[in-house]
């Protein structure tokens, strides 16, 4: 698809406009029920990015669709190494 | 409300499978889920569509017929699956392990399964960044990867083409049953009259199955998974290890650490954007889907230990799923004692994927009353052979159902 | 992974955060001050137009002037500083799971005050994947901190302050600002901001919006089109304009992930930009031991996210046996004074009754713990 001619949603997996259009038609009525049909607000930024506009597109409900879990760490990037760095030498299954 | 024949309680890889085929096998069918497809465990797998983690037995068999199913299903499907051959490497870290793996590969090999052991440098060489604490693997070409949650829409939205009726969002209140026959199926939406219920609801069966005065010796077990940034091509093949088979199948094997407690154990898929899937846990929380810091440290440093590249990797979300555990590692699927229409597909543990073909093709067998293509031993899977099972000690000791 | 424990951890250190911590600290809290960028201030840092208000909200001061400021008082008082470290989770226990430059932390707190701030609205349109597209902050800082200009010819998509603010900003570094488009029938922000832009001779296009983005691999123009009274774009009002760059100043929203991990209870107020934690005249959430102030507690501008910090961390402090209630009591009805300045006048006024309606909610809310 061109950049110059799509609309895309959720700009880090590249998901358009008509895809998630597609999902609600599907069943989706909720943040996670886009997500489980295209891949929306997974990729780099989890949805900081896309699911205000994704929200919109959602049948109204006047309830929150996001439930506590849909918020996980790491709410940033993280290094694997970073995270390993000063790990004592002790094995994990000592 | 209108009549169907087969109300399918569970809006997941099985209920949506199980649909799929009763409703192909011209059964008329309603899916009755709570809240969405994939709302549960279906959500929160990792690729992998394992025959080298399957028990020789019944178990093997059953995926062995059920991974054959993917291409067909491919092609009745209106998008991709993403189901693809990759094959899958043990690692191996200590001499310990590799004696009881290779016990384990042989009874695979006796079943028809092609697994062979490498040594450390026919590991590595294989798998270039399996150069962590590995002494070998075994490794089996037969294993496959999916798209989880595509794989569950492709059953969704085929079972709807063919004519099943989507309920989403729709509670089950009750089982209503007249003489030992299933009759109907109560909802908050209203009453649908039926001859079938399927209970495909995974780690929430135990509920349904109480509405039909059954004990269901089902408990949620949890599986904690890291998600990393997308990237080139990491491995090879599937990568587990020998105590990712140990956690599953003979805990008494593992440590009294925490981290051996929680069933640390390694499985790392790549999916097809690039993300590596990076597991993983087997514990015993209840309903607790939340990801933990232990968790997340134990993962990633077992990991490392295996595949040290990972260090400069970057993760971008963890969570959690919760896998349908049953006592002796087998789903529970079929008819039950005294109530004539209740079937059972639910218990699949860490296995719904794969087994999800061929849970489908059972299920319409039974429901159709058809000869089985197939010559498994349908006792072993039975909620029949749990008759004398404590089913209160299990409640208690699992936190099973609230 | 190192264990570190504290009192009161505030994530989070622009005008909200400094405040808050400022606070805590002067009445003998243990403090640790966390924040992802590298410099502290947050919005602050790249603000160089003087502020207005009164003499308590630092009138005639630059606004990174102000961030520098606190900053000074901060470390005066004593307060630990963890600059470039993102928290990356809240777990249960208030455990904050923290990376700082490069190492592994695991933080215990006995309070915890989210100020973690606001983040721009993003708008999909036809080519607004296009190199070229970005927020009106991104620019901001860019131009203001990295002293880069974007691009050359700018279309700027929002008259709010924002908007207009920016706008003004990009022309004193040298770009050329082709127009304003804004979607409402009157300019968004305040008519001095406006008078600049117009005395400068930029248009600005009122009940317009932002068609589509045009260019192969980056953008080169944009077609902008009259809104009716229904706001759908009039046919046949299309006008193409060349522009390289467009910066996008539709709003802010709470920047909410660890609120929301935390498992505090939420609701929509979209004069506040979006969902917004509950909160009480404490600032504490639906969590026991877990504050908000500024931005995340409802976009609002930095005098009031500094007044917030002021209560939520007087209230935090207070929790802890740091102040007596008489003495907090004082304390907190002077910020909750300032804070009713604050939202006066046209701008104001809506503010101050969806502050209301967050506190009226909070009133029936069921309160929780961060545990097991």
């Amino acid at each position: 698809m061109e950049a110059n001619t799509a609309k895309f949603i959720c700009r880090c997996q590249e998901i358009t406009e008509e895809e998630i259009e597609k999902a609600i038609q599907d069943g989706a009525t909720t943040i996670k029920g886009i997500k489980d049909r295209t891949e929306a607000t997974m990729g780099l930024c989890q949805g900081r990015t896309c699911r205000r506009l994704i929200e919109r597109m959602l049948p109204a409900s006047g309830e929150l669709s996001r439930e506590r879990h849909s918020c996980r760490p790491p709410v940033r990037t993280v290094k694997i190494g970073d995270l390993l760095k000063d790990e004592s030498s002790k094995g994990e299954f000592e | 409300m209108n009549s169907v024949d087969a109300v399918v309680i569970g809006g997941g890889v099985i209920g949506c499978a199980v649909a799929y085929n009763l409703v192909k096998a011209g059964v008329s069918v309603a899916i009755v889920e709570r809240d969405d497809i994939c709302a549960g465990t279906s959500a929160a797998c990792d690729t992998a569509i394992h025959l080298q983690s399957k028990n020789p037995g019944i178990h093997l068999q059953m995926a062995q017929e059920s991974i054959k199913l993917f291409p067909e299903l491919q092609k009745d499907f209106d998008e991709d699956i993403h189901f693809k051959k990759t094959g899958t490497m043990i690692a191996i870290q200590t001499w310990e392990q590799f004696e009881v793996m290779r016990v384990f590969a042989e009874r695979q090999r006796n079943h028809g399964l092609d697994v062979v052991i490498l040594d450390r440098a026919a590991a590595v060489e294989r798998q270039p960044m399996m150069k962590g604490d590995v002494v070998g693997a075994t490794y089996c070409t037969a294993d496959a990867t999916i798209h989880p949650q595509f794989l569950t829409k492709g059953y969704f939205q085929a079972a709807k083409k063919y004519g099943a009726k989507a309920m989403l969002h729709t509670k089950v209140e009750n089982i209503v049953l007249k003489e030992g026959h299933v009759a109907s199926v109560t909802t908050n939406r209203g009453n649908i009259p039926c001859k079938y219920v399927v209970n495909a609801c995974g780690a929430y069966a135990p509920c349904i199955g109480k509405m039909a005065g059954l004990d269901i010796p089902i408990a949620p077990r949890r599986g904690q998974i890291v998600v990393t940034e997308p990237m080139p091509k990491f491995t090879h093949t599937i990568v587990n290890c020998a105590r990712y088979i140990a956690a599953k199948f003979r805990p008494d094997l593992l440590g009294t650490s925490e981290a051996d407690r929680m069933g640390v154990g390694l499985s790392l898929t790549q999916t097809e954007r690039g993300n590596l899937l990076i597991g993983g846990t087997r514990e015993f929380v209840g309903y607790d889907t939340r990801t933990t810091q232990k968790a997340l440290l134990y993962i990633l440093k077992h990991a490392t230990n295996i595949l040290p590249a990972l260090k400069d990797i970057h993760i971008i979300r963890t969570f959690a799923g919760l896998r349908p555990f049953t006592p002796d590692g087998l789903p529970i699927l079929g008819n039950v004692p005294g109530i004539e229409g209740f079937v059972m597909a639910a218990g699949h543990e860490g296995d719904g994927l794969a087994l999800s073909a061929i849970t489908g093709r059972l299920i319409a067998e039974i429901i159709c009353e058809k000869q089985s293509a197939y010559d498994f031993d349908l006792t072993k899977l039975s909620l029949e052979r749990y008759r004398n099972i404590d089913i209160k000690a299990f409640e208690a000791q699992y936190a099973v159902c609230k | 992974m190192n264990v570190m424990e504290t009192d009161i951890a505030v994530i989070g250190a622009g005008p909200a955060g400094l405040s808050a911590a400022i606070q805590a600290a002067r009445f003998g809290a243990k403090v640790l001050l966390l924040d992802e960028n590298k410099a502290p201030g947050g919005q602050l840092f790249k603000q160089i137009h003087k502020f207005f208000g009164s003499k308590e909200h630092h009138a005639g001061v630059r606004g990174f002037h102000i961030g520098q400021e606190l900053l000074k008082e901060v470390q005066r008082l004593g307060v630990k500083v963890m600059l470039d470290t993102v928290v990356y989770g809240i777990y249960e226990g208030l455990t904050l799971g923290v990376v700082h430059q490069g190492d592994h932390y695991s933080i215990k707190a006995k309070r915890v005050i989210l100020a973690t701030g606001g983040q721009e609205n993003y708008m999909a349109f036809p080519g607004s994947a296009l190199p070229g597209v970005m927020g009106a902050g991104a620019a901001q800082t860019m131009i203001n901190v990295h002293r880069v200009l974007p691009g050359n010819k700018i279309l700027m998509i929002g008259s709010g302050n924002v908007g207009l603010i920016v706008s003004y900003q990009l022309m004193q570094a040298g770009a050329e600002v082709a127009a304003l488009v804004e979607a409402m029938p009157h300019i968004g922000g305040y008519g001095v901001h406006a008078a600049k832009i117009r005395r400068a001779g930029v248009p600005i296009y009122t009940s317009h919006t932002i068609l589509r983005a045009l260019g192969e691999r980056e953008m080169d123009g944009a077609v902008i089109a009259r809104l009716d009274p229904h706001m759908r774009p009039v046919p046949g009002s299309e006008r193409e304009l060349s522009a390289d760059t467009i910066c996008l100043a539709v709003g802010l929203n709470p920047m909410t992930e660890l609120a929301w991990m935390a498992g505090c209870q939420f609701e929509v107020v979209p004069a506040l930009g979006g969902p917004i934690p509950l909160h009480d005249h404490n600032m504490q959430t639906t969590m026991k031991g877990i504050y908000v102030a500024g931005d995340i507690a409802g976009v609002e501008e930095a005098s009031s996210a500094m007044e917030e910090g002021n209560l939520a961390g007087i209230a935090a402090a207070e929790s802890l046996g740091c102040l007596r209630f008489d003495e907090a009591k004082a304390q907190k009805d002077m910020y909750l004074n300032r804070l009713m300045a604050l939202r006066t006048g046209p701008f104001g006024e809506k503010r101050r009754l969806a502050k209301e309606h967050v506190l009226e909610s909070m009133k029936h809310a069921s309160p929780g713990r961060v545990s097991g």
